[in-house]
């Protein structure tokens, strides 16, 4: 479990990367001109993307980014409240052997 | 819990989330939706990782509950946080997937339904832990088996019910170029479960530990 | 055995009520202030929303079963009388299955106020097919009673019992609750979607068969110390 202790700092530096790594890999495949949108309502004739109404432009980017971001936050979140406990009670474990011993 | 192991999973697990992202960003983009698809690849998998977390957590109940063994207890409460951690997962990011494929935030359709209360439940689960004074133990794990019992109906609601939720043929019938990245982001979360199981499994054992140094310093007769 | 001591344990709940009607008469009252409450939520323009009749039904169903579970095993809790039914050489399921009978019928006596009143108060068709809403009404208060009961007395000696049994029992029993309404619903339709309300009655009783598998597994090795 000393193994435990290391692992926080490369944990965070991977986190951060990760939380910009995902979505800009994805968007740099993307194709530079448009973002994708949902096939919009059933229309008549050809609609130019600038023309369609303003909610059927949602920008991908922002939702991917802020999904695996949230993704990431959630699991260091957990792993830090454990390493917390973890640290509180090794402490309090060894005061209380060291009273034991006496 | 896995002893000489845990190093080497830690750091496989590690790896496979650093890939992640190139593999992600190397699949074909799904045709209707495009970019925002790719939230599927840590969605799906947390989602099936929420139902092994309340799979592990129900099976170590029902042992906790029928041999009494506390080692079943902890790998009890260790599976139901997880299963929290896990369901909060998928309940953020599908919402935000949704948002862009539906055009809503949420919807009162059965998946979405079924997997808000299996959450619901295994966050019970953690107010009985926390909140039920002594003897909650057996309590949460009452909670816990009836919560691994509602696992196969949010599973099959979405094949029996029309929802606006994909499938579960979605998953055999994906395209060549997004089954690899799909199943190593599973195989990813899987270790993940499993290495944070064995972390608060350690914890649990070390917060046993201490209070059985507590009982034993309460039993010492007072010295002058 | 298994059959006699239920009864007797249900014999006794029946008595006690007999006599002092207080869950009766309190449950009764919370059910009709739950419809009324819900009906100022939902009544719009003198009219009820449509379809919300079936849902204020069962909500009420399940505020006030809620109530007589806290209520039947507080007595216990009080008087010390689960200690002796468990200390009894009987079978624990059995314990178990006369306490669900108790609440059981406490709750059917409710329903036999409340359908009649939904019926009448939001001017519904609740009552066109009658035997296909007493089995949805029979069905899903058996699925609802059967956790309550067991998480009932499992919390008899936990702290906080009072808020841990509703934060346990809704999110179990949502389920049922969201089968009951919809069988509900469809039986109120102009004509009356028989087989929809078929199909969430088969529902009701597969929750039913799990639950009542699962609270007769666990009752044992949980009111065991």
């Amino acid at each position: 479990m000393q193994f435990l202790k290391i692992i926080p700092t490369p944990f965070v530096l991977l986190v951060l990367w990760m939380t910009a790594a995902v979505p800009m890999q994805a968007a740099r495949q993307a194709p530079a001109s448009q973002p994708r949108t949902a096939p919009p309502a059933a229309q008549d004739e050809y609609v130019p993307l600038s023309e369609l109404p303003p909610d059927e432009q949602l920008p991908a980017v922002p939702l991917v980014f802020i999904a695996y971001g949230l993704i990431w936050l959630a699991v260091l979140v957990y792993v830090i409240t454990i390493w917390r406990r973890q640290s509180a009670v090794e402490k309090e474990l060894q005061v209380l052997k060291r009273q034991l011993r006496s | 819990m896995l002893g000489r192991a845990f190093p080497i999973l830690v750091t496989v697990a590690i790896a496979c989330f650093g890939a992640a992202p190139f593999l992600i960003g190397a699949a074909p983009y799904e045709s209707t939706m495009g970019l925002v698809q790719k939230i599927f690849y840590f969605h799906a998998p947390s989602g099936m990782t929420m139902f092994v977390g309340a799979c592990v957590a129900g099976c170590a109940s029902a042992a906790y509950l029928f041999t009494g063994k506390t080692s079943a207890d902890r790998i009890a409460a260790a599976a139901v946080e997880l299963t929290v951690l896990f369901g909060a997962i998928v309940l953020m990011t599908g919402p935000l997937w949704g948002r862009k494929a539906w055009g809503v935030w949420w919807q009162w359709d059965a998946r979405l339904t079924s997997s808000l209360l299996l959450w619901m439940m295994f966050v019970a689960c953690l107010l009985v832990r926390k909140y039920g004074g002594p003897g909650s133990a057996k309590l949460a794990a009452a909670v816990a088996l009836f919560g691994m019992a509602n696992v196969p109906f949010v599973y099959i609601s979405v094949n029996v019910w029309r929802t606006v939720h994909p499938k579960t043929t979605v998953v055999p019938s994906l395209g060549a170029g997004m089954r690899g990245p799909f199943w190593f982001c599973v195989a990813a979360f899987l270790l993940l479960f499993l290495v944070l199981l064995a972390v608060r499994v350690r914890l649990a054992e070390q917060q046993s530990e201490l209070e059985t140094l507590y009982l034993e310093l309460a039993d010492r007769p007072a010295t002058s | 055995m298994f059959f006699r001591t239920a009864w007797t344990v249900f014999c006794k709940d029946v008595t006690i009520e007999i006599r002092s009607r207080e869950t009766l008469a309190t449950t009764m009252f919370f059910a009709l202030s739950v419809v009324v409450v819900f009906a100022f939520a939902l009544v719009r323009d003198g009219r009820l929303v449509a379809d919300a009749a079936a849902g204020i039904l069962w909500i009420a169903i399940a505020f006030s079963g809620t109530l007589a579970l806290g209520r039947t095993f507080e007595r216990e809790r009080y008087t010390d009388t689960l200690r002796a039914l468990l200390l009894a050489p009987a079978d624990r399921p059995a314990i178990y299955v006369g306490k669900l009978l108790g609440i059981l019928a406490v709750i059917f006596v409710a329903e036999c106020l409340l359908v009649p009143l939904v019926a009448l108060l939001f001017d519904t068709a609740l009552l066109a097919r009658p035997l296909h809403l007493a089995a949805l009404l029979v069905s899903g208060t058996v699925g609802f009673a059967a956790v309550g009961t067991l998480f009932a007395a499992m919390l008899v000696r936990a702290q906080s019992r009072d808020v841990l049994l509703p934060v346990l029992l809704y999110p179990m029993t949502i389920p049922v609750i969201i089968a009951g309404v919809r069988g509900t619903a469809a039986l109120m339709q102009p004509p009356p979607d028989e087989p929809m309300a078929i199909f969430w009655l088969t529902l009701l009783t597969s929750f039913d068969a799990v639950f009542l598998t699962l609270a007769l597994w666990t009752f044992e090795p949980l009111m065991t110390d």
